[in-house]
């Protein structure tokens, strides 16, 4: 459909291309701090300047003399965050979940960068149920998929943003005349679903490795999503279910991260700002909680 | 109701005794089609009046001695002296310029500029529309209104930005049927043939109470009726579309009827192309268009027509390959793309007495949007065959039933009333995606359609009072309802003109407007995934009130010249949200848009057009502000709108240097459209892993359409050569688009090239040369 659409209009487009000056004022550097924290990681923060838009986009400026603390409201306590490399400034400490933070960026020069987040609780993942009975053949590659339901309760009264992923844990092939490979690894398996309440756009944009949601169409209530996942994973031996509950801001960071990403390009799209809670900077501070269920996949 | 109608009725003929009434019809001696608008003037007092759409007349005057004179545009005069002592009837046939040798042909007082109360509007003859240069020698009447000064386009879209407005606020009556979709090949063409049109008008404000619904403009359509003389036909040939018209009686003088085709060849000029490079899908596009329209008159008083249009895009890849993958497989793919409108329109004329005209109209109208795709696969195994295939396709679309009674009303010279009442029955079908695979049933999403009712009413008299003033007064009140929640509005129109001497008028309107219906369209080009969607309770109708005064004078009988300034409010606008596309079809609708904005637009127009001789043509320039504020767009600041041009100029023009050739041109210049285009870039954390270094830029856009392109300008020109040949006339016309190859900005993007960013600019189209032939007979 989209080829389709843009058929006339590329066509008439190609060889039309010429560059031009355009006067874009330049605008001060400012600090840019990002930490999309997970309650399972020690807290990290990025730091580094924001750059004149005709600069070389590839490497930006870090920034090792800054003065990273994290406050945590809850216990009135503060973290400082030694430089470790690079942009990243690290502590040993994880986040504490329903505990509320204030990040402090200082660098010399330059306006002192704040932000305050709350850790979302964690939301437990009620049942996570697979029924083989509930096959589906997708059409032209003929690839099998089999249900699963998922299960949880919403809290009530707060507005809750979900991403829902499915991992599988594999041990990679071994071949003859090589080293027994004991190693495993971790990836996405794809998952699909036609949940209209759960359906968002941006919330699917990832080629179904997981699918973001807020509570909208049913805050307060037990909530059961049918997934079905292709049962082509051979190698998996461990299947590992996350469902992690997002702050607000980590929910339109991604949102808006996207949108602007699905624009750029795109000569019909309107151009979308990326939300920012960095106070006198750039960037996002905010955090996801996971729970995780997981299981054995027998030998097939 | 009736006693009040008797009454109203009644009053005139009291208040104004001992006078009569001369009504009839005007209309082409040599093919008996209406002369809308010619001029019907008493040369004893000056008082005058005009010919209504369907070419009726009426007068009335005091029992005296009458010398009256009616006259055309591009035709010879006709006067009549007699002594007018009862009600008469006289129907008028005038003769065309070009049937006649050397003859001065002159429009009289009535129908000029400086006379009329009606403010922003422009009547375009077709013969002009038909004259100057066309993109790939297709004439456009839209592309042809994008010349008047107030209307803005995007590069070779027949989208129109008329005073501010959106595309979605110009009310486009075909035969008085609304056509919700006029775009052909993605927008570079329009669905009006020019061959099957007799007349067109644009109004860009000031607008009469008989017209509704829409916030920015009207352009009225009106078809050719059909030669009631003789049999007419006339077709072209250019390089991508033919067409061909044929008009005559059925019964002369009687009835008539026209027929109008075009399609164009794309698709057969590429299938040889495809062929030789060997491509496995085949694509391929088309549009076509026809109009036909039966007139037959049933007596003097009576008077039925029946009209109809129908056409259609499409554009589609055909897929087929073998391939063996263990056993041999057959992969199939079809996937199209089908947009059309289908209009038609029934009306009865009737002459109800010498005063009173009367049209009834029913009309049908439907936008269907269509996309489909088909796969399948078989798979031939040594023992069986194993097929399997999937279909999904996408309707949306937009149909109407309405009803719409009008009557014009003439007591006396210095009143002409005219009233009515319309229903309209929408149905919206915003979009239902259906899927079908072997091991699944039919599936159905998003199918909920929408009915609403649209009703109206209407009245306005066009008042002369005194010598120099002239006031239109009127009101329009609609209603709307739809899922259980109502709308309506009461909408005030005033429009009225001093005649400071018989060559200089001032003019001065308001006009409020309420619109029901909402367009979900992209900005540029003009693409079938426009949607019409009705206002809801979350999103409300849109209203508009402008204001606008100035002057229009007659230069030396030829030259009409107005000067206008305006100002335009708008309320409850929508737009697209920040990142939202078009192109995502993912996407509902409701949830792309910003609701609740407010628009503002002023500005100054000027319009020199000379419509009769040898050189004909205008100038246009405007200078316009248009400005934007939606809550959720823009930190909730005004921003520029997108077509916001701080100066735009027209110049066209045909000249004809002797009957066997004439020359056209248009240049047009307009300031660059705003653009939005990102100020820094700053690092960017990756979701899910913290602990990544993997790093892209985020964009940090400035203010909403805070940019300019750069200014566009090109200039069109076309020569033909006429031939008279032992059955008519033959044309060869040569012509080229944008003949200095100006590349004009259409898009702006970001581009890496080595260490350093550049924004560089795509153009849609360099000089492009067209030829056509065509002929009539």
């Amino acid at each position: 459909m989209k080829r389709l659409l843009l058929f006339i209009p590329i066509v008439a487009l190609l060889g039309c291309q010429k560059v031009i000056d355009i006067d874009v004022p330049i605008q001060p550097t400012k600090i840019t701090a990002n930490t999309l924290i997970d309650n399972d990681v020690v807290w990290t923060v990025d730091v580094s300047k924001s750059k004149y838009i005709l600069e070389a986009a590839w490497q930006f400026d870090s920034v090792t003399n800054a003065v990273v603390k994290i406050t945590d409201e809850t216990l009135h306590t503060t973290l400082d965050l030694p430089h470790l490399k690079n942009h990243r400034y690290a502590s040993n400490q994880k986040p504490i979940p329903g505990h509320t933070y204030t990040l402090n960026v200082a660098v010399d020069g330059f306006e002192t960068v704040t932000s305050t987040t709350r850790i979302p609780d964690a939301i437990a993942i009620k049942e996570a149920r697979w029924d083989s009975t509930d096959i589906m053949i997708t059409p032209l590659n003929f690839r099998t998929s089999v249900a699963l339901y998922v299960t949880f309760d919403d809290p009530p009264g707060v507005r809750n943003n979900y991403e829902i992923a499915l991992f599988g844990r594999y041990t990679p092939m071994q071949f003859p005349g090589q080293p027994v490979n004991t190693d495993t690894t971790v990836s996405y398996i794809q998952i699909f679903h036609d949940d209209p309440e759960i359906y968002s756009p941006e919330g699917s944009a990832d080629g179904m490795l997981m699918h973001r949601f807020s509570d909208v169409a049913f805050d307060g209530e037990e909530k059961t999503i049918k997934f079905m996942v292709p049962t082509d994973n051979y190698s998996v031996h461990k299947m590992i279910l996350r469902l992690a509950n997002q702050s607000g801001d980590y929910s339109k960071y991604a949102d808006t991260r996207w949108l602007q990403f699905r624009a750029q390009g795109d000569p019909f799209a309107q151009p979308a700002a990326v939300y920012t809670n960095i106070n006198g900077g750039y960037g996002i501070f905010a955090a996801r909680t996971f729970s995780v269920k997981s299981w054995d996949v027998p030998k097939q | 109701m009736r006693l009040i109608f008797t009454v109203i009725l009644l009053i005139p003929s009291l208040v104004f005794a001992q006078r009569f009434t001369i009504s009839g019809y005007v209309r082409d001696k040599a093919t008996g089609e209406s002369l809308i608008g010619a001029a019907v003037l008493n040369k004893k007092t000056t008082q005058g009046t005009t010919a209504n759409v369907h070419g009726f007349y009426s007068i009335t005057l005091p029992r005296d001695s009458v010398n009256l004179v009616y006259s055309y545009v591009g035709y010879s005069p006709i006067q009549l002296r007699f002594v007018l002592k009862r009600d008469t009837a006289i129907d008028v046939s005038l003769v065309s310029a070009n049937q006649l040798d050397e003859v001065v042909v002159n429009a009289t007082k009535v129908d000029e500029i400086q006379e009329t109360t009606q403010m922003s509007s422009v009547n375009i003859p077709i013969e002009t529309v038909k004259a100057l240069p066309a993109l790939l020698g297709q004439v456009d009447l839209l592309k042809i209104i994008q010349l008047m000064p107030g209307v803005k386009s995007s590069e070779g879209s027949t989208g129109l930005y008329v005073r501010g407005g959106g595309p979605d606020q110009n009310l486009m009556l075909l035969d008085g049927v609304p056509v919700y979709n006029a775009s052909h090949l993605f927008g570079f063409f329009s669905v009006f043939n020019a061959d099957a049109i007799n007349r067109v008008e644009l109004i860009k404000g000031g607008f009469p109470a008989r017209y509704g619904g829409r916030l920015s403009s009207v352009i009225d359509i009106n078809m050719k009726e059909g030669n009631m003389k003789k049999l007419h036909g006339e077709g072209s040939i250019d390089i991508i579309a033919g067409k061909f018209t044929l008009e005559g009686p059925i019964k002369k003088d009687r009835t008539s009827f026209l027929v109008s085709g075009r399609r164009t060849y794309i698709d057969a000029l590429i299938t040889p192309w495809v062929q030789k490079k060997r491509v496995e899908g085949r694509p391929g596009y088309f549009f076509y268009d026809f109009n036909t329209k039966l007139n037959h008159i049933i007596n003097r008083n009576n008077r039925i027509y029946l009209s109809m249009y129908t056409g259609s895009d499409k554009a589609y890849t055909i897929y087929e390959k073998t391939t063996n993958q263990g056993n041999d497989v057959l992969d199939k793919a079809n996937s199209s793309l089908q947009w059309g409108n289908t209009i038609a329109a029934f009306r009865w004329n009737s002459v109800l007495g010498p005063k009173l005209f009367s049209n009834l109209t029913t009309t049908y109208s439907r936008y269907n949007f269509h996309i489909a795709s088909n796969q399948s696969r078989t798979v031939f195994f040594p023992d069986t065959t194993r097929f399997q295939e999937f279909h999904s396709e996408y309707i949306s679309g937009i149909r109407d039933w309405s009803a719409k009674l009008d009557f014009e009303y003439t007591p006396a010279p210095s009143h002409y009333i005219r009233f009515g009442t319309s229903a309209i029955n929408h149905r919206f079908s915003p979009g239902a995606f259906t899927y079908n695979a072997e091991n699944k049933p039919d599936t159905t999403l998003g199918a909920t359609t929408i009915d609403a009712w649209e009703m109206s009413a209407y009245a306005e008299d066009d008042i002369r009072i005194g010598d120099k003033l002239k006031v239109n007064a009127g009101v329009h009140a609609s209603a709307f309802s739809v899922q259980g929640r109502n709308y309506h509005s009461v909408q005030p129109r005033l429009s009225a003109r001093y005649l400071v001497n018989p060559e200089l008028s001032i003019k001065a309107s308001y006009a409020t407007m309420m619109q029901f219906i909402h367009l979900l369209t992209n900005a540029g080009l003009g693409l079938p995934t426009d949607l019409w969607v009705p206002s809801t309770s979350a999103i409300k109708p849109q209203q508009a009130y402008q204001v606008a005064l100035g002057i229009a004078r007659l230069y030396k009988t030829d030259y009409e010249i107005s000067v206008e300034s305006y100002y335009k409010r708008m309320t409850n606008l929508i737009e697209y949200k920040e990142g939202a596309s078009f192109l995502e079809v993912r996407d509902t609708w409701d949830k792309k848009v910003a609701t609740g904005g407010r628009g503002e637009s002023y500005g100054a127009e000027v319009f020199v057009q000379k419509k009769t001789g040898k050189f004909t043509g205008w100038i246009g320039y405007t200078l316009s502000w248009t400005n934007r504020q939606f809550d959720e767009i823009n930190n909730g600041k005004w921003y520029p709108y997108k077509y916001d041009r701080r100066h735009d100029v027209s110049v066209a023009f045909t000249h004809e240097w002797s009957k066997r050739m004439d020359f056209s041109a248009a240049w047009v210049y307009g300031t660059g459209n705003a653009i939005t285009l990102p100020v820094t870039q700053y690092m960017q954390d990756v979701e899910g892993s913290s602990t990544s270094e993997y790093m892209r830029a985020i964009y940090n856009y400035g203010d909403r359409n805070s940019f300019r392109m750069r200014s566009y300008h090109r200039l069109d020109v076309a020569f033909s050569f006429w031939t008279d040949r032992k059955w008519g006339r033959s044309k060869w016309s040569v012509g080229a688009y944008n003949v200095y190859s100006r590349k004009n900005p259409f898009y702006i993007d970001l581009i890496t090239q080595g260490n350093s960013r550049k924004f560089a600019q795509y153009s849609l189209f360099p000089i492009i040369p067209s030829v056509s032939w065509s002929f009539k007979f």
